[in-house]
């Protein structure tokens, strides 16, 4: 089945892409949502993420896993969408895709997946994309500090600040949660 | 995962909540992502569209071409026939008697012949009328062409042979000799080296006065004389191929254009040129030329390829893509040499400048990240100018149409000099051009 849809991708049928792109749209939007700060922004780098994989899935070998790969093409679409932008003024209105934090769900075990990457979009653009090389795709700091251009001293300062940042977000909500407790 | 990160609690907390994804599919990103896809295909279509335009322009010039050279090597083919090969009917039809056919019949008398055309003064004295001792003994030399009804024809047909192996006769100017035959039999001799298609040379020598030949009328060319240059003491004519030129030239042209930004790559739709120009030959290969084209330009440019001097874009969000279609004036100063030269046709090589006078801008631009606010299109008659703003070479092939109008095609490439237009953008260009020429 999956065979059929990446030859039908190949021969650029049109029915073919889109069975790939509902099947893998909710992975994608997993790995962008962590590198921008509105859910516009991370359909833009997943549409790009895929253009590049219909333009490309001649080349991919249907012998090997397909999420590896793709995965691969969304963070590198990210970072280049990083680097683009890293030098124009961060918007000033974030468009977060949480709602408000529900009170029933405060301790830290309970936080939901979407507060989560409320809290890791709240991060600026640095200390977010070198949060999410290191902890969530496993780079290390010499990979990071190639991949971006920046030193390694400055990959490790970054890492340390984001988780800072979190830290003291996770805490504010942690003691929030205690006073509702009561 | 690296070994090192597992011992970091809130390391491991964020990876394992990143991984409990919960993400609804929606139905407009591949709406998006589907406009993406139809703008994909188009601009691959436009692509391999112009590609066979340009493999079609280049196989009809190419077809244009054998043509040309073909005619002129059909035409050189016949007057190696002349040279080689009497007319049927004539030299070996003559009877053993070598009498001459209708030598017999009474001659007309002569009638005052208003064809007789006399040299002037100034061509006169180019010619060297060879004197009698140096025309070799075997070739008696058409100087002495006999007449009609004589008993010459021997002389003349030895002549023929003669000058058929007669060295230097590259210069020879006589075309043919015909003997008038009351019976419309006529002795064609053709001669080495002698260009069949100057019917109307006319020359001087020592036989006396020639006539004219028209065939029109019947009338056939009673006697000729030669020039013999090898000493080179006749100026020699410009080489038989080199058509006289006039000192102007203005002409009509029009043609396709695609152009681009950044590179020769990435053409979109094309453009057109249309206008006028004025050409002034210094002689009979080089030229110098202006004149005023407009142009419709078209070219996509990305990213950082457009670069307004205002920073004019909202929140500094540049667009990924710019779509500019822009009306320019185009003013072009160039010289051209001819380096090749057929009978009715010619090659030539041409390099110049032009300058740009902006008459029209329209940009439209897609963005990477929208946000509310965002300029999607941008028009104005900036009227900019841009003085020799871009180089351009080009190669062309020009072919007589008529005495004094002639065909070009001229395919072109420009690249810039300095930057144009509001975007401040490289502009490169490839095109062709035809145009139709009128010599003054």
């Amino acid at each position: 089945m999956f065979k059929e849809i990446i030859i039908g991708c190949c021969k650029r049928q049109r029915k073919s892409q889109k069975e790939l792109y509902k099947k893998y749209y909710a992975y994608g939007m997993s790995i962008t949502l962590r590198y921008t700060t509105s859910r516009e922004q991370a359909v833009s780098i997943l549409n790009d993420a895929f253009m590049k994989v219909f333009d490309n899935i001649s080349g991919y070998d249907i012998e090997r896993p397909f999420k590896p790969w793709f995965r691969k093409i969304v963070v590198n679409t990210a970072i280049n969408h990083y680097q683009k932008n890293s030098k124009l003024p961060t918007p000033v209105s974030l468009e977060l895709i949480g709602d408000e934090i529900d009170p029933s769900e405060t301790i830290i075990s309970g936080i939901s997946y979407r507060e989560i990457i409320k809290l890791i979009q709240e991060l600026s653009p640095a200390y977010r994309t070198v949060f999410n090389l290191y902890v969530i795709e496993g780079f290390k700091h010499h990979e990071i500090a190639e991949i971006l251009g920046i030193s390694v001293g400055t990959s490790k300062s970054n890492l340390s600040k984001a988780k800072r940042n979190l830290q003291d977000k996770l805490e504010k909500i942690l003691t929030v949660s205690h006073q509702y407790a009561r | 995962m690296p070994d090192n990160h597992k011992y970091d609690s809130l390391e491991q907390f964020f990876r394992k909540k990143t991984g409990d994804y919960e993400i609804q599919y929606k139905e407009e990103d591949w709406l998006k992502m589907e406009k993406k896809l139809q703008a994909s295909a188009q601009q691959t279509f436009q692509r391999k569209k112009l590609y066979w335009i340009a493999a079609a322009s280049l196989l009809i010039l190419s077809l244009f071409s054998y043509a040309v050279m073909d005619q002129q090597g059909s035409f050189n083919g016949l007057t190696q026939l002349f040279n080689n090969e009497t007319v049927p009917g004539a030299i070996d039809e003559f009877p053993e008697s070598s009498t001459f056919p209708g030598q017999d019949q009474p001659v007309p008398a002569e009638e005052p012949d208003d064809d007789i055309v006399e040299l002037d003064p100034g061509q006169a004295e180019r010619l060297t009328p060879i004197p009698s001792d140096d025309i070799p003994d075997a070739g008696a030399g058409l100087a002495n062409v006999p007449d009609p009804g004589s008993d010459d024809a021997i002389s003349v047909e030895a002549a023929a042979e003669d000058i058929a192996v007669y060295p230097g006769m590259e210069h020879l100017k006589v075309e043919y000799i015909n003997i008038r035959n009351h019976e419309r039999f006529d002795f064609s001799l053709a001669c080495a080296g002698c260009s069949l298609d100057r019917l109307t040379s006319i020359h001087l020598g020592e036989s006396g006065l020639l006539k004219k030949s028209d065939e029109r009328e019947g009338t056939d060319l009673l006697a000729a004389s030669y020039q013999h240059d090898v000493s080179g003491a006749v100026s020699s004519p410009p080489a038989e191929n080199v058509k006289a030129f006039g000192r102007l030239s203005l002409g009509l042209i029009a043609g396709p254009d695609l152009s681009t930004t950044g590179s020769i790559s990435n053409f979109t739709n094309p453009g057109y040129n249309l206008g006028f120009t004025v050409e002034y030959n210094i002689n009979q290969n080089l030229s110098i030329s202006t004149g005023i084209v407009q142009s419709e330009v078209r070219y996509q440019a990305l990213g950082d390829e457009y670069t307004p001097s205002d920073y004019y874009f909202n929140q500094g969000i540049h667009p990924a893509e710019t779509n500019a279609v822009c009306s320019i004036l185009d003013i072009p100063v160039s010289v051209s040499y001819r380096f090749l030269h057929f009978e009715n046709s010619r090659l030539y090589a041409r390099a110049g400048l032009s300058s740009y006078i902006m008459l029209n801008e329209e940009y439209r631009f897609r963005y990477d990240i929208e946000s509310p606010g965002q300029t999607e299109i941008w028009n104005d008659r900036t009227g900019t100018r841009h003085w020799m703003s871009n180089a351009s070479l080009s190669l062309g092939y020009e072919v007589d149409l008529l005495p004094n109008w002639s065909l070009r095609a001229e395919p072109y490439l420009k690249i810039p000099v300095n930057e144009i237009g509001w975007g401040n953008v490289k502009l490169y260009s490839v095109g062709s051009l035809l145009s139709l020429n009128y010599n003054l």
